[in-house]
C-alpha cells in the first residue's frame, strides 16, 4: 500500500505559479500536476504562459510566487544545473545544439557523473574516466541509431538540418537518463514519419523505463492521440487538467481556442 | 650581434606566447572576453617581485605562491563578473586592469612609478652558469639564449598541458559552454564553476608569462602591464588561429618578426615615425588575415564558422 501512495504521488507538483514581466503577467497562478510515468501535453493558444512556465520548472527563470516540487521537493529558485541534475531535463523552442562539436560530442557530453569533467578529478579518476567514456559512446551511437542520426556522429551538429537539430536534442536529453522531460514543441520541423517514430520511442521509454514527458505541442491529432495527460493553458492560468476526451469536450477550452467573440 | 637580436625577440614572442594561451582557453574555448589579461600578469610579476625584495624569498618559492595569487585574483574578478553578460564581463576585465595599473602606480608597497628592481638576481646566477657552460661550445656569448630556452620550454609544457585539457570530458563541457551556455546548464553542468577556472588557468598563465617578462625587462614597473599588451595578444590570437593553441606560437612569432624585422626597413622618416609605421601595417596585416583566412593562420575553418 505504501509503494503504490508514493507512486500515487505525482512527480511535478506546480502550486499558484506567478510570474510578471514589467506589467505583463506570463503565468498567473497556474496550478496543476503531472503524473509519474504519463505523457502529458500543455497546450493553449500562444503567449499562454507555457514556454514561461517552463523556464519557471527548470530554474531559468524564478517566480514570483507559487511552489514547484519535483520528486516532492520544492525546486523553485534552484539554479537549472541543480535542477538538472536531480534529473529533471527539458528541450528548448528554439532548439540549443553546441554547433562547432560533432554530434557525437554533444550526446556524450549530456550524462553526469563523468568524472573526467571535474577539472579537480579528472586525473585521480583517469581511468574511470576512460571506462565512462567507452561506455558514453556506445550508449550514445546507439540511441543516434534509433533517430537515424548515426551517419551523422562526427559532423558538427551545426551542419544538420532543422528537424534533425530537433531530434539531436531530444536524443541529448534522454542521455541524461532523465526522470522527467520536459519538451518545448519537440514535433515542429520534424517531417511527420519520423516524428511518428519519436513519438513511438517516447512511448518505448516511458512503459519500459517508467520516464515522464510533459511536451508542449501544436498539432491536436498528435496530442488528442498520444498524450494520456492534457493540461490546457489560456492568459497565464490552467483552464482545465484532464484525459484528452474530458479536455476535448470542456467549453472553456474551446473558448479559449476560437475566441470569445464566436461563443 | 644580429643572433642575439633575435634570440631576444624571440624571448618576447614567448613571453606573449604564454600570455595568448591564456586568452586561447578563455576566448577560443570558453567563450570569454577576457581584456583584462595585463592585470592578471602585473598581479602574478608584482607579488612575485615583493615577495622576493620586501619578505626575501627566494625567487623560486615566490614564483609559485605568485601563480596562486594571480589565480586567487581570477577568481575574485570573475565571482561577481561572470555572472554579467558577455559584453558586460569584457568591460569589467578591462577595468580590473586598469585598476591595477593604477594601483601599482601609485601605491607605495609597489614601488609607485619607479617600479621594483632585484629580484632577479637567483636566475641571473642560473643564467651566467649556463652561459659558462654553453662557452664550451662557443656559444657563451649568446646572453639571451638561456632565457631563450627557458620561456619556450615553459611554453612547451604549457601547450602540452592545456592540449591535454582539452581534449578531457572538462575540455568538451568548456566548448559547450561557449557554444551555449543556456543549453549547458540545462544538461546539469555548472557554467559559472567552469567559466571561473578557465579564467583562472588564463590568470596562472598570465602570471607566469609576468614572470618572464619581468626577468627580461629585469625591473618592474607600471606601464609594462598597460592594455596594449593584452591587445598585441589579441592580435597574435587572430592571426595564429580561433581555437587553437598550437597557432598561438605562429601567431606570436610572427607578429614579432614582423614587428622587428621593419627596423631593418630603411624609409626617410623619425624614428617615431617609423615605430608608429610599424602597428600600421601590422593592422594592415590583420585586415588582410581577415579577409583571406578569417580563421587565422591554424584555426579550424569550420569550427569558427558553425560557432557563430
Amino acid at each position: 500500500m505504501i509503494a503504490s501512495g508514493v507512486l500515487a504521488q505525482p512527480i511535478l507538483e506546480i502550486v499558484g505559479l506567478r510570474k510578471s514581466y514589467g506589467g505583463l503577467q506570463a503565468v498567473a497562478g497556474a496550478s496543476f500536476s503531472v503524473r509519474r510515468g504519463s505523457l502529458t501535453a500543455l497546450i493553449g493558444p500562444n503567449g499562454a504562459g507555457k514556454t514561461t512556465l517552463f523556464d519557471l520548472v527548470t530554474g531559468f527563470t524564478d517566480p514570483d510566487q507559487g511552489a514547484i516540487r519535483f520528486e516532492s521537493r520544492t525546486i523553485a529558485g534552484l539554479p537549472p544545473h541543480r535542477i538538472a541534475r536531480l534529473g529533471l531535463v527539458r528541450t528548448f523552442q528554439l532548439t540549443r545544439i553546441f554547433s562547432a562539436m560533432t554530434v557525437l560530442e554533444n550526446m556524450m557530453l549530456a550524462p553526469m557523473g563523468q568524472p573526467g569533467e571535474s577539472l579537480l578529478r579528472m586525473f585521480r579518476a583517469a581511468s574511470s574516466s576512460r571506462r565512462v567514456e567507452a561506455r558514453l559512446r556506445e550508449s550514445a551511437l546507439a540511441l543516434l541509431g534509433r533517430f537515424n542520426l548515426q551517419d551523422m556522429a562526427d559532423q558538427y551538429a551545426g551542419s544538420l538540418s532543422g528537424g534533425q537539430r530537433k531530434l539531436l536534442e531530444l536524443a541529448r536529453a534522454l542521455m541524461v537518463e532523465p526522470r522527467l522531460v520536459l519538451l518545448d514543441e519537440p514535433m515542429a520541423g520534424v517531417n511527420r514519419v519520423l516524428g511518428a517514430r519519436l513519438l513511438d520511442y517516447v512511448e518505448e521509454l516511458r512503459r519500459a523505463q517508467g520516464m515522464t514527458f510533459l511536451f508542449v505541442e501544436h498539432d491536436m491529432d498528435v496530442v488528442m492521440t498520444r498524450a494520456d495527460q492534457v493540461v490546457v493553458m489560456a492568459e497565464g492560468a490552467v483552464i482545465a487538467e484532464g484525459t484528452p476526451d474530458v479536455v476535448r469536450a470542456d467549453p472553456r477550452v474551446i473558448d479559449a481556442y476560437l475566441g470569445r467573440a464566436s461563443v | 650581434m644580429s643572433a642575439d637580436f633575435w634570440l631576444g625577440v624571440g624571448v618576447t614572442a614567448g613571453v606573449y606566447a604564454i600570455f595568448v594561451l591564456g586568452l586561447q582557453i578563455n576566448v577560443g574555448f570558453t567563450g570569454l572576453l577576457n581584456l583584462g589579461q595585463a592585470g592578471f600578469m602585473g598581479i602574478g610579476a608584482y607579488a612575485m617581485g615583493m615577495l622576493v625584495t620586501d619578505a626575501g624569498w627566494s625567487i623560486w618559492a615566490a614564483m609559485p605562491v605568485a601563480v596562486l595569487v594571480a589565480i586567487g585574483a581570477g577568481l575574485l574578478v570573475g565571482l561577481p563578473s561572470l555572472r554579467l553578460r558577455s559584453d558586460y564581463f569584457a568591460i569589467a576585465t578591462i577595468a580590473f586592469a586598469e585598476i591595477v595599473r593604477y594601483t601599482l602606480q601609485n601605491a607605495n608597497f609597489a614601488g609607485g612609478n619607479q617600479g621594483i628592481i632585484g629580484f632577479d638576481q637567483a636566475w641571473r646566477d642560473v643564467a651566467d652558469g649556463l652561459l659558462n657552460w654553453l662557452d664550451r661550445f662557443g656559444l657563451g656569448g649568446y646572453t639571451q639564449l638561456p632565457l631563450f630556452v627557458a620561456v619556450w620550454v615553459a611554453f612547451g609544457l604549457c601547450l602540452a598541458g592545456l592540449k591535454l585539457l582539452q581534449a578531457s570530458p572538462w575540455g568538451r563541457v568548456l566548448r559547450a559552454i561557449r557554444e551555449d551556455e543556456t543549453a549547458a546548464a540545462a544538461l546539469g553542468k555548472n557554467v559559472l564553476v567552469y567559466k571561473l577556472q578557465s579564467l583562472g588557468i588564463a590568470a596562472a598563465l598570465a602570471a607566469l608569462a609576468g614572470f618572464f617578462l619581468s626577468l627580461n625587462v629585469t625591473y618592474l614597473y607600471p606601464s609594462e602591464f598597460d592594455p596594449t599588451f593584452t591587445f598585441l595578444g589579441y592580435a597574435i590570437l587572430v592571426l595564429g588561429g580561433f581555437a587553437s593553441y598550437g597557432g598561438v606560437a605562429v601567431g606570436a612569432i610572427l607578429l614579432w618578426a614582423v614587428i622587428e624585422g621593419l627596423r631593418f626597413l630603411h624609409l626617410p622618416l623619425s624614428d617615431g615615425q617609423m615605430g608608429a609605421l610599424r602597428f600600421v601595417l601590422i593592422g594592415l596585416v590583420l585586415i588582410l588575415l581577415g579577409m583571406l583566412r578569417p580563421q587565422g593562420l591554424l584555426g579550424r575553418k569550420a569550427e569558427m564558422q558553425f560557432s557563430q
